[in-house]
């Protein structure tokens, strides 16, 4: 099965927001149902640009309640992060026409939750979750040990 | 022949001794700085090194330049452009004033006590102390800060200043050092100017090919050689070309950063684990230069040291936080926050032994320096929290310490 199949099975639409966006309102969108641990961020033209955890928001929201600090956790915490200084623009994407199996060797490779899935354009079609492909492997398992039975 | 232990040996047993000790002394609320520093101290020559003929030889000053070139790329990789935007001009000029202050402060007390002491060799050794006196050590301030829950202008403002100073106290140093490589003024001007244009220029250059490597590889596990053997090729040709490895770092950190654009997690994130390891071998081996001799004999040194440091700090930060018309508040209470010194100034001590010009005072300044650290790391937080309750900006319900509680006798 390649990414294109796995994405009209499965359309996972990611929370997107803009750079200009404030990190509360970030927060408050990953925090509402159905919760999620990623945020996609996407430039004007749709594209996606960086991509932000909950864990770094957190970080950077409520750094009183950290008794250790990187350096560069005090220069973000005094001069109030950005989404643009906060975002990671260099992360992992699958494209539509790559193998799901190639895929989850990369969730698994990378230790990440959900990896999304861009044209050669930047857009953003959908992401692939570790749990979802998981789901699926586990009950091609269980329905491959039935059919030998 | 005699048998001395291997290196391995000796750094294995620093760091794990350092680190059981370090470990032991926060739980029973003790710094833990000064637990690592006890730990060199124990296998200095004056106490168990001799039993064991532990020897700190060429090898620590490798390692000591490699670890200041890993402190000197995180520092620099702190900051962005748009950040230091940002930041502002009272942040600005508090962190200048506070560093010159320490610096000339420190200077003018060696330069005109120092032969009431009988201190030989009085112009570099008020030139080394002086140019280690800027650094502040944050985690000492930032621990005040968070167990006290402090919030305010002082405490925003001081946070903002810890962070900017080793980056210019690291400035100074590498300035400094390069003045002292030249004949002359018009020589060392040249010498300076050659050194600190190289070491920026090579930096830039290592920070751009840094982060293209890093654009392309995805795997967290690759990046961290990557990094590694970046901080490695330039403090390399630093020391190759003679031009400031310390510069060379931060242009490396801050460069890469401003390359690759965005959070810089990729760049960062591997090498920040290992910031305590630095410090703990900082600390260990400057332990064991220990000397009962020289502490007995630089006693006054040592608190010539200590209080000139404190007053530049003091009126620096207050001159600078007057000059930007910062709250009366700020401009009375600030430089208190600004006292606690460590794991920089430990490793500028160690490199300066490195230079032809101090090598003759290297012992001196290691021991005062690590005198002064134990004294700064005792008694800095006392000044933190002074400053801050007398700005008002410490709540009165203090944070209760993550330490297990004790079972009742």
């Amino acid at each position: 099965m390649n990414i294109d199949d796995w994405l009209s099975e499965h359309p996972d639409l990611p929370d997107t927001i803009s750079v200009d966006s404030s990190l509360i309102d970030i927060l408050s969108i990953m925090l509402a149902p159905p919760f999620s641990k990623d945020i996609y961020i996407v430039s004007d033209n749709k594209r996606l640009v960086g991509h932000l955890s909950l864990k770094k928001i957190a970080h950077q929201l409520f750094p009183k309640y950290q008794a250790m600090h990187t350096r560069r956790q005090i220069i973000h915490r005094v001069t109030g992060g950005t989404v643009r200084d906060l975002m990671n623009a260099e992360f992992s994407y699958a494209k539509p026409h790559e193998e799901l199996e190639d895929v989850f060797s990369l969730l698994l490779e990378r230790d990440i939750e959900e990896l999304p899935v861009i044209d050669d354009n930047s857009m953003l079609l959908g992401v692939v979750k570790f749990t979802s492909v998981l789901r699926y492997l586990v009950d091609k398992e269980k329905t491959d040990a039935l059919c030998k039975l | 022949m005699e048998a001395f232990p291997p290196i391995t040996l000796i750094l294995g047993l620093l760091i794990l001794f350092g680190l059981l000790l370090g470990l032991f002394a926060s739980r029973i609320g003790f710094p833990r700085v000064a637990a690592y520093v006890i730990a060199g101290i124990i296998f200095s020559p004056d106490l168990l090194g001799n039993v064991f003929k532990f020897s700190i030889g060429p090898w620590a000053d490798t390692l000591t330049t490699i670890s200041l070139g890993i402190i000197a790329y995180l520092i620099g990789g702190s900051f962005t452009v748009p950040q230091f935007r940002r930041i502002g001009k009272m942040i600005f000029s508090i962190a200048l004033w506070q560093s010159f202050g320490a610096v000339l402060c420190v200077f003018l007390a060696i330069f005109l006590l120092g032969p009431i002491f009988k201190e030989i060799h009085i112009i570099p050794l008020a030139l080394a102390f002086a140019s280690i006196a800027a650094t502040t050590a944050p985690a000492g301030t930032i621990a005040v800060l968070h167990q006290y829950r402090a919030h305010g202008p002082v405490s925003s403002l001081l946070l903002a200043t810890v962070a900017l100073d080793d980056a210019i106290g690291i400035i100074l140093f590498s300035v400094m050092l390069s003045f002292t490589a030249g004949e002359s003024l018009i020589n060392s001007l040249g010498e300076a100017s050659f050194e600190i244009g190289t070491a920026v220029l090579m930096g830039a250059i290592s920070g751009k090919i840094l982060a293209l490597f890093c654009k392309h590889i995805r795997q967290g596990g690759l990046r961290f050689p990557v990094i590694l053997g970046s901080i490695l090729f330039v403090v390399g040709l630093a020391e190759a070309w003679s031009f400031s490895p310390l510069l060379a770092c931060m242009s490396l950190g801050f460069l890469s950063r401003y390359f690759l654009g965005a959070g810089g997690d990729h760049l960062f994130a591997p090498i920040e684990y290992f910031e305590e390891l630095v410090f703990i071998i900082f600390f260990t081996l400057a332990g064991a230069h220990f000397s009962i001799n020289v502490f007995h004999e630089h006693w006054d040194l040592i608190l010539l040291y200590f209080f000139a440091r404190v007053i530049g700090k003091l009126a620096g930060a207050s001159l600078g936080a007057y000059l930007t018309g910062a709250p009366r508040n700020v401009t009375c209470w600030i430089g208190f926050g600004l006292i606690p010194q460590a794991g920089v100034a430990v490793g500028l001590a160690l490199t300066l032994g490195q230079q032809p010009v101090f090598r003759e005072m290297s012992i001196i300044i290691v021991n005062v320096i690590l005198a002064t650290t134990l004294i700064y790391e005792l008694v800095g937080p006392l000044f933190v929290k002074f400053g801050l309750s007398k700005a008002g900006e410490i709540s009165l319900k203090e944070q209760r310490p993550r330490t297990r509680p004790q079972p009742p006798k």
